[in-house]
């Protein structure tokens, strides 16, 4: 029973937000353009971080490279025969990871390189030396290119036994990893010989036996003294350091963006509205008491807040999942283009809306209940007056 | 009538959170393929192969030249952490 004179207020308040359409729907606003970059952000980092997680996880329990004054430096693929000895090591699988650039635009390629029993289908065939080679292209470089399957690249590289056409076998799909996109890989004899180096790989991805892991590390540092062997672990723990640097970054930003929005909001909804004063002072004439007039605003700045927080994720999953991040997904990703081939990687989080409905809420309510307050706590005559 | 659109209007919002997976959906096809890459912010590595991946570069290349020491020009993390 004591419930219903709150809950007929409660509802009074969300009546008030039709009272002053212009005025709330300038909140509402104020908040969207506020809030809609923010979660925006926050989800696109999240997606990015989980994107370079799934690349860790899909890694080597240990990533060997050479050195060579402290870089990085081809590493002899024989020495894969010499690390298999090591006790608990399972297997060890040559790698070339490299640089090119194609086209007369230039466009920046990775090429990778793996052996051919990690390949799947065609791409198998290029191991053999004679086979013309094959690559499997990512999205991003299959349309900037306009390379589609069964495609044929003119010569790109300078090869020992003369200049060679080479076929695209596959078109990796716009849902792979944001890294794909340009990626280009095929048999490890193929991109050796792409990069004139036979017989050397740039890193060495080597499993371990379960348990062994420490043991090898530590032989291998003993024995290979000019190598360098990084863990999973070891690069999980290191590797978002970029992304979270970017999303602090971000975060900033939304914080000088909420202290610029904060005097918007402030007047928006409620400090120095006339209208705000004059409606306070009739309802206290008529036997509202000081708790109902700042329980109404609060339902008011509450039902404004939601209204703001659950547009703005809704916008935010169409500026996201429709309209790939255009504008925004390049503050995260450096180099993504506004028409990239790719799906943009992103995760909705309810930890950032949390925080940003409630922020919000704060920032509406205090200027509601500030302005409420003062009129309803002045004797009514002096309001009307 | 406000309060019925802004009941609908939380619980699309809250549809789209509870349907978001808790981690984007697996793409081990191509990351198994090649042995996991990518792990950085960068697109492609012609920027900075660091960022583009920590595992191929133990460092940024802009620490080497074209300014020795110049890393802190990098465009992708010269005022970024610095490991």
């Amino acid at each position: 029973m004591m419930m219903r004179p709150g809950l007929a207020i409660a509802r009074s308040g969300v009546t008030a937000v039709l009272l002053h359409p212009v005025r709330s729907a300038t909140a509402v606003v104020c908040m969207v353009a506020i809030l809609l970059p923010y979660v925006c952000g926050a989800a696109i980092a999240r997606g990015v971080e989980g994107e370079a997680r799934q690349a860790l996880a899909a890694g080597p329990d240990l990533h060997v490279v050479q050195l060579r004054f402290g870089r990085p430096a081809p590493i002899r693929v024989s020495m894969a025969d010499e690390l298999r000895k090591i006790p608990g090591v399972r297997s060890v699988v040559p790698r070339i990871v490299g640089e090119l650039a194609l086209g007369t635009e230039f466009v920046p390629v990775v090429l990778i390189g793996v052996p051919p029993s990690r390949l799947p289908g065609a791409a198998e065939s290029a191991s053999s030396g004679r086979a013309m080679p094959q690559f499997v292209v990512g999205a991003e470089l299959a349309r900037t290119l306009h390379l589609s399957e069964g495609s044929y690249l003119p010569p790109f590289y300078r090869a020992k036994g003369g200049d060679r056409v080479s076929q695209i076998v596959g078109v990796l799909g716009r849902n792979e990893s944001v890294a794909s996109g340009h990626v280009m890989y095929t048999a490890l004899a193929t991109a050796a010989e792409v990069f004139d180096e036979a017989e050397h790989a740039t890193d060495l991805l080597v499993e371990c036996q379960p348990g062994y892991l420490d043991a090898v590390r530590r032989k291998l540092g003993r024995d290979f003294p000019t190598c360098r062997a990084a863990s999973r672990d070891e690069l999980a723990s290191q590797l978002p350091a970029n992304i979270r640097y970017l999303d602090g970054v971000f975060h900033m930003l939304f914080v000088l963006a909420f202290a610029v929005g904060i005097p918007l909001l402030l007047v928006a909804s409620g400090v120095g509205l006339a209208e705000r004063r004059s409606e306070a002072a009739l309802l206290k004439a008529t036997g509202w008491t000081t708790d109902g007039l700042l329980l109404r605003a609060l339902v008011e700045s509450g039902v404004l807040c939601l209204i703001a927080a659950s547009s703005s994720l809704i916008l935010g999953w169409v500026w996201l999942a429709l309209g790939n991040g255009i504008g925004i997904a390049s503050i995260f990703l450096p180099g993504w283009e506004f028409d990239a081939a790719l799906q943009l990687p992103y995760r909705l989080d309810a930890e950032a809306i949390l925080v940003a409905t409630v922020l919000s809420f704060c920032i509406v309510a205090t200027g509601s209940l500030y302005a409420t307050w003062r009129v309803a706590s002045a004797p009514v005559r002096l309001i009307l007056r | 009538m406000l309060l019925a659109f802004t009941v609908v209007l939380v619980g699309v919002a809250g549809a789209l959170l509870a349907g978001a997976p808790a981690s984007p959906p697996a793409k081990t096809d191509f990351q198994s393929t090649v042995g996991g890459i990518g792990a950085g912010v960068a697109v492609d590595p012609s920027l900075c192969v660091r960022a583009f991946d920590d595992c191929v570069a133990t460092d940024c290349g802009w620490r080497h030249g074209p300014v020795a020491g110049g890393d802190r020009f990098c465009p992708l993390h010269g005022f970024g952490p610095r490991r």
